[in-house]
């Protein structure tokens, strides 16, 4: 296997543990750290991909999506607070407001 | 058949209509008074206007003339639709000119007569705008020169009628009593409908004109069943307007409307629609002999069933209904036995007298404060002199008295009669005799004899409103037989001419019929046997009611039969309305409950439970709803890479 292929299978790792842990994680804040594992994941597989294709599209994407995933996060983890404060858990399993 | 009529146009015929419409609207939608008399008068100039118009058109253009101008108002068209084509247009003949007459000249004398009547009403701005609406759509019916225009007419004296019998409908009596009359109207209705269906169908035109002077001559090729059946729709139509056999029931129960609208509506201008119609059309019917059997024969059973029952009748007005209805079976006799002119005669002088006796009733019921029961009232010529007189007069006139106005008609529907055959004529004579026995019995009940009663022993004579009216309608039941005499006094012909001349040069002589004349021996000897009996009657229960006493009522098995009307309403319930409404709630019980709303029902449960079930997936929490997410992704990439 050569070294893209690894880079992009390593990416595709990433992702998808980033995924089984946001779909099973019983913390929020855990659940966050998984969604930027995908992020990351995603960004490993367009650089590659940019590699690939000897063009800078992909990288330039990637620096768009580092931005973004970083100003989410600082929401992310605003909005925890805040749900901390309002109810004192930070479990997703706490928050059913919509079932039904 | 030439045109031998110049045809004249003119605008005026569509006031006629038109101003007792403006008359309804203005008292009913604008003026809205609650007085008596300013509404009275309102109503009764437009009346009155109508009237006048009348009048200048008789003058202009004649009535008893032999060579008459037809006279038409081309309004409008009404609708036209493929080969239909339905103007709106009035005709002025000479039979349509006295009818008009009858109807505008009594209906203005009713008008003023309950302005006098109605003075205690609450808000009589309704009354008279629907006593206007009435006249209005009555001279749709009398001047429309085609059968939809007529229809419209019929369909409007129908709701009119309904209106005014349930007028004072805080009773739940009075609301019934309008309801019976419009349902039994609109079943002859239909009757009407078909007719028009079957000329639409097979003639292609309803003008008057036209189907008497194509179809009646034979001219042009449609079949004599068609036309039997379109005449059979009519008679049964006129069985329930003209209340004959077997759609009669609704006129008794009509009296609970107030008495003017009695007197107008039925005895004197709706009741006789559907033998003026009938007269109209002649030609038509004298080409179909077999239905003149039929309907001979009906109007005398009508004649003789409504005269029994009225032999036993306590309340006045009810002598006075069953009698309308036995009058107008003499007038169907007359159409039956072949005489049209006898029929029409018997149509206005009828529209005279009953009107007379219907009001003087009414003067009465006023004077002794709405107690309409016979046997309470007694000795009243002393107290309402004026009404006893014109209501004397009114009976006089009914039986037949010599040289009365009902006497030249009677007679001469007897003479009718006689022409035809001794079973029919015999008959009608023994009806005529129930007639004078009937009617002299509620005139001795209420003016002869002691007063029974309080109210009967304080009654006062009604005010001027009320017997100008009555002296004016007397004189006119002396006068109006003098238009059509028989040829052994004074032969006069005026009206035989008038109707003659309307049916468009077409005659109207019976098809294989050779007319037998009378002589004049049989004529005299026919009077006379007329004459004894009915006045031997009339003398005979004058004599014996003269000292009645109250509560006194007779008693029997004929008796008990006449006094509940042969109990055909029970019949017609048990017969008719027990198993119509049998079936309506069957059919509501199963169709409506079980069928209709279990349908919904399940439909209602079917969305319930998928609701329900669906709502499963709902689980409030961000990472279910992540797992449908990725899910949903996944078959998405396997169905585009691997099945696609």
């Amino acid at each position: 296997m050569d070294q893209l292929q690894l880079l992009t299978g390593i990416g595709i790792a990433i992702f998808s543990l980033g995924v089984l842990g946001f779909l099973t994680r019983r913390s929020g804040i855990i659940a966050l750290m998984c969604l930027e594992l995908m992020l990351n994941g995603v960004n490993l597989c367009l650089v590659s991909f940019s590699r690939q294709h000897a063009s800078a599209d992909g990288s330039a994407l990637v620096m768009l999506i580092i931005l973004v995933a970083a100003a989410e996060a600082a929401l992310a983890l605003a909005l925890f607070v805040a749900l901390f404060r309002q109810n004192g858990s930070v479990e997703l399993d706490d928050y059913r407001m919509l079932k039904g | 058949m030439d045109e031998v009529f110049a045809i004249q146009n003119t605008s005026l015929l569509r006031w006629i209509i038109l101003l007792p419409l403006i008359g309804a609207i203005l008292n009913g939608l604008v003026i809205r008074s609650k007085n008596v008399r300013l509404s009275g008068l309102v109503a009764t100039g437009f009346s009155a206007a109508a009237f006048f118009i009348c009048l200048s058109l008789v003058n202009t253009y004649g009535l008893f003339a032999e060579d008459f101008a037809q006279v038409i108002d081309p309004w409008f068209t009404w609708f036209s639709v493929g080969r239909i084509h339905v103007p709106f247009h009035l005709e002025y003949t000479p039979l349509t000119g006295i009818m008009l007459l009858v109807v505008t000249g009594i209906g203005t004398l009713i008008h003023i007569f309950a302005t006098g009547y109605m003075s205690e009403e609450k808000s009589p701005f309704r009354f008279f705008s629907y006593l206007n609406l009435f006249l209005a759509a009555m001279l749709v019916l009398v001047l429309s020169s085609n059968l939809v225009g007529i229809f419209l007419g019929w369909e409007g004296v129908g709701l009119c009628s309904y209106l005014l019998i349930g007028y004072w409908y805080e009773s739940n009596e009075n609301t019934a009593a309008g309801m019976k009359a419009f349902v039994t109207n609109r079943i002859g209705d239909l009757g009407f409908f078909v007719a028009l269906f079957l000329l639409a169908a097979h003639a292609g035109t309803f003008q008057i004109q036209e189907l008497i002077t194509i179809f009646a001559t034979g001219a042009a090729p449609i079949e004599g069943g068609i036309i039997l059946a379109i005449l059979a729709c009519l008679f049964w139509a006129s069985t329930g307007k003209s209340a004959q056999i077997p759609l009669y029931v609704w006129l008794p129960d009509a009296m609970a409307g107030p008495t003017p609208v009695s007197a107008l509506i039925h005895a004197a201008t709706m009741v006789t629609s559907g033998i003026f119609v009938s007269v109209r059309l002649w030609p038509l019917f004298a080409s179909q002999p077999s239905i003149l059997e039929w309907i001979l024969w009906v109007g005398m059973a009508t004649a003789w069933l409504a005269a029994l029952i009225a032999l036993t009748q306590r309340d006045i007005k009810k002598v006075l209904a069953y009698s309308t209805v036995s009058q107008l079976g003499f007038m169907f006799v007359a159409l039956g036995v072949g005489a049209p002119v006898a029929a029409f005669f018997h149509v206005v002088t009828h529209a005279f007298f009953k009107a007379l006796l219907f009001l003087g009733a009414g003067s009465v019921i006023h004077g002794m404060h709405h107690d309409q029961d016979m046997f309470n009232m007694g000795g009243l010529r002393k107290k309402m002199p004026q009404t006893h007189a014109t209501f004397l007069i009114g009976t006089l006139a009914i039986i037949g008295f010599p040289l009365t106005a009902g006497f030249f008609s009677k007679d001469m529907i007897l003479a009718k009669a006689y022409e035809h055959g001794p079973l029919a004529w015999g008959l009608l004579l023994l009806a005529a005799v129930l007639t004078a026995f009937y009617m002299l019995r509620a005139y001795t009940m209420t003016f002869w004899g002691e007063a029974r009663t309080e109210h009967a022993k304080h009654a006062h004579e009604s005010s001027l409103w009320m017997t100008i009216p009555l002296m004016l309608l007397a004189a006119g039941s002396l006068i109006v037989g003098f238009m059509e005499t028989p040829p052994i006094i004074f032969d006069i012909h005026a009206l035989q001419t008038a109707i003659e001349s309307s049916w468009y040069g077409v005659s109207g002589e019976i098809a294989g019929h050779s007319g037998h004349h009378l002589s004049h021996a049989t004529e005299w000897v026919l009077v006379l046997i007329t004459s004894v009996a009915s006045l031997g009657v009339a003398y005979y229960s004058y004599k014996k009611f003269l000292t009645v006493t109250s509560k006194e009522s007779a008693k029997g098995f004929a008796a008990e039969l006449s006094q509940n009307k042969f109990y055909v309403d029970e019949g017609y319930q048990l017969i008719i309305m027990k198993p119509l409404s049998a079936v309506a709630s069957a059919s509501w019980r199963f169709l409506d409950v079980v069928v209709i709303n279990g349908f919904l029902h399940i439909v209602r449960d079917g969305m319930r439970i998928g609701g329900q079930v669906l709502s499963f997936a709902h689980t409030g929490n961000v990472q279910t709803y992540a797992w449908y997410l990725a899910a949903a992704v996944a078959t998405a990439l396997v169905f585009v890479n691997w099945v696609i």
